[in-house]
């Protein structure tokens, strides 16, 4: 499938998807840390991956074997798409558009997209607050259920905020999941934590022990992707979710 | 009114946008140096640096680190961050280097923008995140309007 200038290779076709994950590099890289350790867990295999000259020139090599950054994990169950490349935002645009075109294609019944949120004490939070935002209009049942607090004011800036205005103009279900999280600093507790509330949402049972044992490797080892996105995200201004948004309506 | 451009025009706001982006490419090749140092087995910390005005907050990212391993140095324009890892980090399959890599510690040396007072920094590590408060030195004097 193409959709201006992006093309979804699927290595393995698969008719239809019931459910979708998405985490790309973001605040505190949450989301990508989270699915990355959900496609492990579950051991989600790889079907398919993202085409586009508006990718940067990146290739990553995993175990002597070539990959692309953009990359597409699971089955008709459930699908996770993950980035281990930061995204600048002349590629935004058209990829949220192709990926949303792909999915409701696929009839797509649920996607949820994790991130982080920028939480200026985080080092002080032990247990990080999953906050929710959704085009569904029983959001706060199926929030109450899982233990998501709504978000009720605020900006979304980037990937998900994209993803998010394809999905309320194409009338897909969308859930974006936004973790307590350090700004700036890649946030495994955060990861953690969005898992333990998609644990409860999709009723599936992944286990972030391991994840929270890696903790000090994963924040150690993500240092260059980490300052790599700050730069991207600067360059959307990311910051806006920073601001107190105005009391109107 | 639609307004023909000319072709004069049209090249030279062409040259202005190649040029923009070849100036914040030049940028970007001067500012980039690893984050590492294999020769003295140092990797540099994420830091965020906050001007509050009459202070200088510093916070950085030291997973692997133990607070009584952090060894902090400041002087009136600079910060000195040196805390040894818990553990060696080894990178075994890494071809930027050409020997088996191992590190032992973060360092950073970082430049102040303004002048502080050494004697009143504060430090504190909390959940693996260094945050030290720098005060600046108040070099203004109140001047009486007549």
């Amino acid at each position: 499938m193409s959709t201006k200038g992006f093309s979804i290779v699927e290595e393995t076709s698969i008719p239809s998807i019931k459910q979708c994950l998405i985490g790309m590099p973001d605040t505190g890289l949450t989301g990508m840390i989270a699915i990355s350790h959900i496609i492990q867990s579950l051991d989600l295999k790889e079907i398919g991956h993202f085409e586009s000259e508006l990718l940067p020139p990146v290739i990553v090599i995993h175990k002597g074997e070539p990959k692309r950054p953009v990359r597409i994990f699971g089955n008709e169950n459930l699908v996770a798409i993950t980035s281990e490349t930061p995204l600048n935002s002349a590629s935004m645009y058209p990829l949220a558009e192709s990926m949303i075109k792909w999915l409701n294609e696929k009839k797509i019944e649920l996607l949820i997209t994790v991130s982080g949120l920028a939480t200026q004490n985080r080092m002080e939070i032990q247990n990080p607050v999953v906050y929710g935002v959704s085009t569904s209009i029983d959001k706060e049942q199926i929030f109450n259920k899982a233990g998501i607090r709504l978000l009720k004011e605020g900006f979304m800036v980037g990937p998900n905020a994209l993803i998010l205005k394809e999905c309320m103009a194409k009338n897909l279900k969308n859930i974006v999941l936004l973790a307590q999280s350090h700004y700036q600093y890649p946030d495994p507790g955060a990861a953690a934590a969005a898992i333990y509330s998609l644990n409860k949402l999709l009723d599936i049972s992944v286990d972030v022990q391991k994840l929270l044992s890696q903790a000090e490797e994963i924040r150690l080892k993500t240092r260059e992707l980490m300052q790599r996105t700050n730069k991207s995200l600067q360059g959307m201004e990311k910051s806006q979710e920073l601001e107190l948004p105005a009391m109107y309506g | 009114m639609i307004r023909k451009r000319r072709l004069s025009d049209l090249i030279e706001s062409s040259l202005e946008e190649i040029e923009k982006e070849m100036e914040q490419a030049i940028q970007e090749i001067r500012e980039w140096r690893p984050m590492w140092n294999a020769s003295k087995g140092t990797l540099e910390p994420l830091t965020q640096i906050e001007d509050t005005g009459d202070k200088i907050i510093i916070t950085t990212d030291l997973p692997y680190v133990k607070k009584e391993n952090i060894d902090l140095k400041v002087c009136d324009n600079s910060l000195e961050i040196d805390a040894t890892l818990e553990q060696c980090v080894k990178y075994e399959d890494w071809v930027n280097v050409s020997e088996e890599c191992e590190f032992k510690s973060f360092y950073k040396d970082i430049k102040l923008s303004e002048k502080i007072i050494p004697e009143e920094t504060n430090a504190k590590f909390t959940n693996g995140i260094l945050t030290v408060e720098l005060v600046k030195r108040k070099g203004k004097r109140r001047i009486k309007v007549d």
